[in-house]
């Protein structure tokens, strides 16, 4: 996805009135400021932002109350961290590689091309180094971020037709932003970069061609499947959108051991929460999707996603070599991966392939 | 899985019980309670007991001391599987376990641990969670006393030990291999004579021959257990569990008693260990399996695609018959079984697809 507003967002939203969960007058209660990324109207994200500000106001007893501010209503989606980097907002909710002008090393804590999955992102973080290296490259920014939550692998985009080969891309306009437009673009794709708000819009305006955005329950909402029945998977350029809930770094610091805790715990939690329910909510839409609304689903050829895979080498590479952190960075992030790859290759993979082709669940098997 | 709390749990219990028998009532003062937290685990057996310590240690952290965790491993408070009794009778006030070992009270606490041909941890993530599941997890431990939440999940396990790779039906004809449960009794329908032992006896009935394969956990574990010692072929994928959650179980009465608050909070730290668990297993799977390969000599082979196949067809058929006869049973299978069809193409087209595209990507599939 990437680029957050929803087509119904900003014009209402100013005149609603934030989330506001008053203080009560109990010694030392005070009250953060969390902006997030996404509209209010949208659907499930905003509610799991929301759902962390909750955990935190819980768990302290009430010692830390959270204004929810979405986006446009205090700060702009894309300037959430500068916000509260610079103080002016204690919280955000959003996706890290909305910030890859300030330093393009933030997209290993959103979305790789060939990446992580949530769960391998979430062991990488917390048991292989990661989160070391994400505090090392958000204090530069003065924040401090947490993994908080992902609505899990993402679609390869809604075309015109099946794509096959880079050559059925030609003449086709494909908003398809971050690390992933930028691989398009290599590949000679002309790429476009809109904010959700305006996707239907340039759809009908013919403003664009083909479009990506999230998965099947949150793109049906939107439906693009009405213009663009070619739903193609997987989704290699963004195998997690994992979302981030960051934190002024001297307010984090200043809080004490028990609350810093709070805040991991509210934020782990939402791991365990969001994928799930949006993992139930993409199974029903896919099943309706092609019943009621004709979709039809489409595998990337071997070939182009080899293609693909290989440019994305390249537009990583580059990230890489921005400096020393990002080298870093790249290198244990790659170590991770390849390693967990292995692994996923004989486990959950090959389960998934082997079940669902034995007992007919799905439409391919390991063996064919 | 199915046994790797026994391992080393039964050997000390006899005397680690007397030792703690003063423990009886949970004691308040000052506004602090202690929490007797029974798992079914060695303590900080890799990924499981250290999964237990963690969810103990975060109750006790958040709620500053207000409720103030003890953990017993397995054998300290209470032998492993009378935790969920010492549970329900108040001896305790949670247990940290697999719910499977209670389907001696209730087939249908299998699905809220793992079946053959069941659910990824994701899937069981969604389906209890949001998808139902968990009113009907509610509905059967309630009927003991009991109020479960998911409490960390080991991922997909693997598919068991062999001294030679399984190439036909003809291979599990006879095999006396180490797996209990429901996929003890696929195996058993297909010719094999499935073993019920304890951790701690596999490494004898190897050597003595009672047993020529095992199942266990995962690279993670089963690399620190040794298994590589005594036989080289790991086959995948495993069958019999795809995704193995652990429940944190709660005295009903006790939980009923609690602020709303503390409610949440225990509700909370349960679901950060269902992101924490599978979290170190994945950090560690990984790195144990290409140790086994390039250190021990481990051959790791898929089961052939017609035995897989038949594994398939008998062990969804097993499943299917546990529940049979009892009314919440069925209402469980139905629920899940439907589950699993509404996911199972969007599993396909989104996990499944992708990681086998990145595996083709890497030249690791």
């Amino acid at each position: 996805m990437k680029d957050n507003l929803s087509r119904r967002s900003m014009l209402g939203a100013a005149a609603m009135a934030p989330l506001a969960t008053p203080a009560l007058a109990q010694g030392g209660a005070r009250t953060l400021s969390l902006v997030t990324s996404w509209p209010r109207d949208s659907l499930i994200i905003p509610q799991s932002a929301e759902r962390i500000a909750a955990t935190i106001t819980q768990l302290t007893n009430g010692q830390i109350n959270f204004e929810v501010f979405h986006s446009g209503e205090k700060v702009a989606p894309f300037e959430v961290q500068d916000a509260v980097g610079a103080g002016a907002a204690d919280c955000y909710h959003s996706v890290e590689q909305y910030f890859i002008k300030k330093h393009p090393a933030f997209v290993y804590f959103s979305a790789v091309p060939f990446g992580m999955v949530p769960h391998e992102m979430s062991g990488w973080l917390k048991f292989g180094g990661g989160q070391a290296l994400w505090d090392e490259l958000a204090g530069q920014f003065g924040v401090t971020a947490l993994m908080a939550g992902s609505p899990g692998a993402q679609m390869g985009g809604w075309f015109p037709k099946p794509i096959n080969t880079r050559a059925d891309l030609e003449g086709i306009r494909f908003r398809i932003p971050g690390a992933a437009g930028q691989v398009y673009a290599a590949a000679g794709v002309e790429t476009v970069n809109l904010p959700g708000s305006q996707l239907v819009d340039a759809l009908f305006g013919g403003e664009i061609d083909a479009v990506e955005w999230i998965g099947p329950y949150l793109d049906l909402d939107y439906g693009f499947v009405k213009l663009l029945p070619h739903y193609m998977y997987p989704g290699w350029h963004d195998p997690g959108g994992i979302r981030s809930f960051g934190v002024n770094k001297a307010l984090f610091d200043s809080l004490t051991e028990t609350e810093r805790e709070i805040f991991r715990l509210a934020a782990s939690r939402e791991n365990s929460l969001l994928e799930a329910e949006l993992n139930k909510l993409n199974g029903e839409s896919v099943v309706s999707m092609k019943r009621e609304y004709g979709a039809e689903t489409h595998k990337f050829p071997k070939d182009f996603l080899a293609d693909l895979y290989r440019l994305s080498q390249e537009t990583m590479a580059q990230t890489a070599a921005h400096d020393a952190l990002a080298g870093r960075i790249h290198e244990s992030y790659f170590a991770y991966v390849q390693t967990v790859a292995e692994y996923a290759a004989v486990s959950s993979s090959a389960y998934l392939e082997a079940r669902n082709g034995a007992l007919n669940l799905a439409e391919v098997s390991v063996y064919d | 899985m199915g046994g790797a709390v026994r391992r080393r749990s039964f050997l000390t219990h006899a005397a680690a019980v007397s030792g703690t028998a003063a423990l009886a009532t949970p004691a308040l003062s000052q506004g602090r309670q202690e929490v007797r937290l029974a798992t079914t685990w060695p303590r900080d057996f890799p990924g499981l007991g250290t999964g237990a310590q963690r969810v103990a240690d975060r109750i006790t952290l958040t709620s500053e001391g207000r409720l103030t965790v003890k953990l017993f491993a397995a054998g300290e408070l209470v032998p492993a599987f009378d935790s969920f009794d010492a549970v329900a009778n108040g001896d305790a006030e949670m247990y940290h376990g697999a719910d499977y070992y209670w389907q001696g009270k209730h087939k249908g606490f299998n699905f809220f641990t793992s079946v053959p041909l069941g659910l990824t941890a994701k899937e069981l993530n969604s389906w209890v969670l949001f998808g139902g599941g968990q009113q009907l997890w509610d509905q059967l431990s309630g009927e003991f006393g009991i109020k479960p939440f998911l409490a960390g999940n080991t991922g997909v396990q693997m598919g068991g030990w062999f001294r030679n790779p399984v190439t036909s039906l003809d291979d599990i004809r006879g095999l006396r291999m180490r797996i209990p449960g429901l996929g003890g009794e696929t195996l058993r329908q297909l010719g094999a004579e499935p073993v019920s032992l304890p951790g701690g006896e596999i490494f004898a009935a190897l050597q003595d021959g009672r047993i020529d394969a095992t199942e266990w956990v995962g690279p993670y574990n089963d690399l620190a257990f040794g298994l590589q010692k005594f036989l080289k072929t790991y086959m995948y994928p495993g069958f019999h569990e795809p995704g193995t959650a652990i429940a944190l179980g709660i005295n009903k009465a006790w939980w009923d008693s609690l602020p709303e608050a503390d409610q949440l909070l225990i509700q909370a730290c349960a679901e950060t260990e269902n992101d924490m668990m599978i979290a170190e297993y994945n950090a560690n799977n990984g790195a144990s399996m290409r140790e086994l390969a390039a250190e021990h000599d481990v051959t790791v082979t898929p089961f052939p695609r017609e035995v897989w196949d038949e594994i398939a067809r008998v062990g969804d058929q097993v499943v299917a018959d546990v529940a049979k006869g009892d009314l919440l049973g069925a209402r469980i299978y139905n629920s899940y079984q439907r589950f699993r069809r509404s996911v199972a193409g969007w599993s396909e087209i989104s996990d499944q697809a992708y990681l086998r595209a990145r595996a083709d990507a890497f030249g690791t599939g």
